[in-house]
């Protein structure tokens, strides 16, 4: 699904190049839930904005599926970003004038779906998340556990191929944290390809992969505990 | 997704209260100065637009002039300037003359107590309603006005003496002397119109029954008072036209004549607001003024755009994340414009409706205001719903625009990146800037103006018009007199004049405000050839006393010379005129005044006798001959006991002139009319200055606010370091301040630029001074710092504590 081939990205100051990302090579089979880990600066956003082609890579290939992104114009990018992505923030970032089933209609709306079918699936998405009585509310209104499981639904309403998450439970208590990961992990089981960047270790394993960045490198790339363990079982 | 744009918009609207506020006030201020000022506008620019088809009309102005120099211009001119034209010219389709009939009073043949003194009555010839499109109520206009003694009223003149009755046939009688026959009705012409009139009689009893010893009506060069209008063939180049009449006349006449008499074409369109001619026969308008107006009604709205612009740029970090967000979920670039495009949209929508229903209601006040009876009546009137179209249109446009361009390209990496200081760069704020400074730039113009326009006001006023005009009651004439009446006037005068209360009396066929009433070419005796232009007028010998000329040689008019009427007196303009190095070598010189010989006995000091916005003339001021009398009475008064000095002054003309209601004012008063459009003109500058300075300040104020919330940190993390609240203000506001410096730097030269041209309209005029602008800018500053200040010292005041929470 995803190929990066000696992925670079620098900022550039009068005297030197900074580093963000340095050589980073790495491909991801769709289906796949993967973490991105490492310290503060390592680049983890980076290289998941630049996956999720918010961000342009100054050297290196991007193949997202047939596509060579690294050589699409913009606006050819922001149609894959629309077609096939998903994100959720850290902080939300739901629009704070919509109320909760307006925030998760707005990807719908600049997909231009039809009005029918908006309703029946905004509806299915906030049974499954148990969000119908708060349909109405702004998210000034809502928990930030709540916020963020809008901001989920928000995300995967326009059924994306890849759902990025960067740092999802980040501003969250554990136990509202927890309930984000295990919607995760049952969207994962549903077919859904994740890519995630975390620092909570415990989240990492919800995964099946974790990738750890350093100083822009690919320190390490390896299964999960958890994985290894279904693996065994089945 | 409208829908949803429009509900979007609408909840950014209420939930950033303060800034809708701001907006919203700006621009319903902006959009009812500019439904206000732009329907004056457009009425004065539709001035005489109820003719059809008159492109091709002019009207003919007479020039006199001496020595190449035009020394009077008449709106209404000469007696042959038509016919001569017309008949030398096939272009001349058709013409029509016009001529003012004497005050009169008109009373009905049939019921002798109805009477009416109507304000406008001329000789018409009936080609008038060939050339002009006065609407007929009742009658014939081909055959109205083609017998003699025949009459066409207006509506409301019917109205006024027939009641319901039909006037058509019926016979007016004119102050005892003339009975006209009633032969159609016209509509009452709208107020913008300069032909307007109340009676017309036909042009043919002047001509052919007052005039019928000579034949001057139709061939007189130099008599003057007939408005001429001509048609020209389309197409017709006037301007070549106009420049082949001098040949003609010197033709028709000889080489003096068409020398000394220049007919002028005038486009029928230009002349309201164009042509400020002597005898036009309705104030005209100022066109400077108008676009003046238009100007600054308009500046008041684009300062209010420019406020939305600058608080929506203002705001942008505030939306960048909403924006960053929208493209990061599947928003392209165009469906943000839009989304950007129906706020403003909607914001000008309400702004627009409130307007138009405040215009409604403040309708009444402005027309009050303007002293002009203007339909104010804005859903009949479809060219003002374009306007309100237009308004909106481009309102949205050049408000929405900008914003939704400079928001819709933010990249959401930047912004979406938490607490990156990238999201901070300040964008727009070079147009922020500018736009700023646009506004301080008209604050500080119309503030500079306000206070040239009103000084100038002020200067013409105060200024010293070389005569005494306070206390003075003036009365009228009769209008209504018989061979009597110089008898009467005499004992009237001698009544006055033993009233305790009065000073001084005086007869005069012109008191100052008046025009002189008569111009006259003068020449020294027994030297005909060289012939002067002057304006004259008839007093007796008690004048100058009354009005307090100052005398430069010789002596006044005086009662013990015995026969003063065969002496005059000159102004030393008059005596430059003739040529005359001192005013004492002017005494003793005999001139002939229409064949009168006067002799020069006294030489005074230039006076204003019409207000000092134009220019002093010539003057020869002469005894009554036999064939002058007085038209006005002037008293001095040593008191300011007007009720008791009324109510004897209306006994004594009771008992002389019974059959005319008295009709009298105070010369002060009607010489301070004269500054009316001046004077309206100030106030409604000074008006809407203030309300665009009011506009600017609104938005400095939020912008100001924004600059405090952005700097909030900055602030706290200041005062932790011990800065001084005064520090802080003067670094929140230290930016506007330049920004207004800037302003001030622009404002000045254009200011100065546009206000010279003003004042160089007037006569009399005060030179601008340096400190008009230090003082404008002054006022700009305080104001501004004033605004400032609220903002930059509650932000001050904050406790760090609380602004450097983290959210």
């Amino acid at each position: 699904m995803i190929k990066l081939t000696n992925i670079e990205r620098f900022h550039k100051n009068a005297a030197q190049k900074n580093w963000v990302l340095k050589d980073v090579s790495l491909e991801i089979e769709q289906g796949e839930f993967v973490t991105i880990m490492g310290p503060s600066g390592a680049g983890k956003s980076t290289l998941l904005n630049i996956i999720g082609m918010l961000d342009d890579q100054d050297n290196g290939e991007y193949h997202f599926f047939d596509e060579e992104v690294h050589k699409l114009k913009e606006r050819k990018r922001h149609e894959l970003h629309k077609h096939y992505m998903g994100f959720v923030f850290q902080a939300y970032y739901l629009i704070d004038e919509l109320t909760v089933y307006e925030n998760i209609e707005t990807p719908l709306l600049y997909r231009k779906v039809p009005k029918a079918e908006r309703q029946s699936k905004i509806a299915e998405v906030l049974d499954k998340f148990n969000m119908v009585a708060k349909r109405d509310l702004f998210p000034s209104q809502l928990s930030g556990g709540q916020q963020q499981l809008v901001g989920v639904a928000r995300a995967i309403i326009a059924n994306p191929k890849l759902l990025l998450a960067d740092e999802p439970t980040g501003n969250l208590h554990s136990s509202q944290g927890e309930i984000i990961m295990d919607l995760f992990k049952k969207l994962h089981s549903e077919g859904m390809t994740i890519i995630q960047v975390t620092h909570n270790e415990k989240y990492a394993e919800y995964g099946s992969r974790v990738i750890e960045l350093q100083d822009g490198f690919i320190k390490e790339d390896r299964i999960t505990r958890q994985e290894i363990s279904e693996n065994i079982i089945s | 997704m409208l829908k949803n744009n429009i509900k979007i918009a609408w909840r950014h609207i209420l939930k950033n209260k303060f800034i809708s506020a701001i907006n919203f006030t700006g621009l319903v201020v902006g959009m009812v100065a500019v439904l206000f000022i732009w329907q004056y506008v457009a009425y004065e620019k539709n001035y005489d637009k109820i003719h059809e088809n008159t492109d091709d009309v002019y009207r003919v102005s007479t020039d006199r002039v001496k020595d190449g120099v035009a020394f009077m211009k008449f709106a209404a001119g000469a007696a042959c300037a038509a016919p001569v034209i017309a008949k030398n010219f096939p272009e001349v389709e058709n013409y029509v003359k016009l001529v003012k009939s004497g005050d009169a009073i008109y009373k009905r043949k049939d019921k002798n107590e109805v009477t009416y003194q109507p304000e406008k009555v001329y000789f018409v010839m009936p080609s008038l309603f060939d050339i002009f499109s006065f609407p007929l109520a009742k009658g014939n206009t081909a055959t109205c006005l083609s017998e003699p003694f025949s009459a066409v009223i207006t509506e409301s003149v019917a109205k006024k003496m027939f009641g319901d009755e039909d006037p058509i046939g019926k016979t007016l009688n004119r102050n005892n002397d003339s009975d006209y026959k009633i032969t159609a009705i016209i509509k009452d012409a709208p107020q913008n119109s300069h032909i307007k009139f109340d009676i017309l009689l036909s042009y043919i009893t002047y001509s052919d029954v007052f005039n019928s010893d000579n034949n001057n009506t139709e061939t007189g060069p130099y008599w003057d008072g007939f408005l001429s209008y001509l048609k020209l063939k389309s197409q017709t180049d006037w301007k070549d036209l106009e420049s082949r009449i001098p040949a003609v006349m010197e033709r028709t006449y000889d080489k003096e004549t068409s020398e000394s008499v220049v007919f002028h074409l005038q486009p029928f369109n230009d002349i309201h607001l164009n042509s400020n001619l002597l005898f036009e026969t309705e104030p005209p308008g100022d066109g400077n003024a108008v676009n003046f107006l238009f100007l600054i009604g308009s500046l008041v709205l684009i300062i209010a755009w420019f406020n939305y612009v600058n608080l929506s740029t203002a705001r942008s970090e505030l939306r960048a994340k909403e924006v960053g967000v929208r493209k990061v979920i599947g928003s392209d670039r165009s469906s943000l414009i839009r989304q950007f495009m129906v706020e403003a949209a909607l914001m000008n929508i309400i702004a627009i409706l409130t307007a138009l229903l405040l215009a409604q209601v403040l309708a009444p006040w402005f027309v009050n205001l303007i002293d002009k009876d203007i339909p104010m009546s804005i859903f009949s009137n479809l060219g003002l719903l374009s306007v309100v179209l237009a308004v909106f249109l481009l309102g949205t446009l050049l408000t929405g625009l900008y914003p939704a361009f400079l928001l819709s390209s933010f990249k959401p990496i930047h912004v979406l990146k938490g607490s990156s200081n990238q999201s901070k760069k300040n964008r727009g704020n070079w147009m922020r800037k500018g736009l700023v400074v646009f506004q301080f730039i008209a604050s500080v113009g119309l503030i500079a103006s306000t206070i040239i326009i009103y000084t100038q006001l002020d200067f013409m006023k105060d200024k010293k018009i070389g005569l005494d005009i306070e206390q003075t009651l003036v009365i009228k004439r009769p209008i209504v007199t018989d061979s009597t009446f110089t008898a009467k006037a005499k004992t009237f005068r001698k009544q006055l004049e033993k009233l305790s209360v009065a000073k001084n009396v005086t007869n005069s066929t012109s008191v100052p405000g008046q025009p002189f009433g008569m111009t006259v070419g003068a020449s020294k005796w027994g030297n005909d050839e060289e012939n002067f232009g002057f304006h004259a007028m008839c007093a007796d010998f008690n004048y100058a006393d009354t009005y307090d000329i100052e005398l430069v040689a010789g002596r006044k008019l005086s009662k013990e010379m015995g026969n003063d009427q065969n002496s005059c007196i000159l102004n030393e303009l008059a005596v430059d005129v003739f040529q005359i190095e001192t005013p004492e070598e002017a005494l003793g010189l005999e001139i002939n005044f229409w064949g009168d010989k006067l002799k020069v006995v006294g030489v005074v000091k230039n006076f204003h006798h019409e207000a000092p916005k134009s220019i002093m003339e010539p003057m020869i001021l002469r005894g009554f001959g036999e064939r002058f009398s007085p038209d006005y009475f002037s008293v001095k008064l040593n008191t300011k006991e007007i009720g008791q000095t009324m109510a004897s002054v209306e006994s004594i003309w009771k008992s002389l002139f019974s059959q005319n209601p008295i009709d009298y004012f105070f010369l002060d008063d009607h010489y301070d009319q004269q500054y009316n459009s001046e004077t309206l003109f100030g106030k409604i500058f000074s008006l809407f200055s203030g309300l665009a300075i009011l506009v600017s300040c609104l938005g400095l104020f939020a912008l100001i606010a924004f600059v405090a919330e952005r700097k909030k940190k900055e602030i706290g993390i200041r005062k932790v370091l011990g800065a001084s609240i005064p520090s802080i203000v003067t670094m929140l506001s230290k930016d506007f301040i330049k920004l207004i410096f800037i302003a001030l730097l622009i404002a000045i030269p254009l200011c100065w630029y546009l206000m010279n041209n003003w004042l160089d309209g007037f006569a009399e005029r005060i030179d601008i001074q340096w400190w008009y602008f230090a003082l404008a800018g002054l006022i700009a500053i305080s104001i501004a710092i004033l605004t400032m200040s609220y903002q930059s010292v509650k932000a001050a005041l904050l406790n760090p504590v609380e602004s450097l929470k983290t959210e």
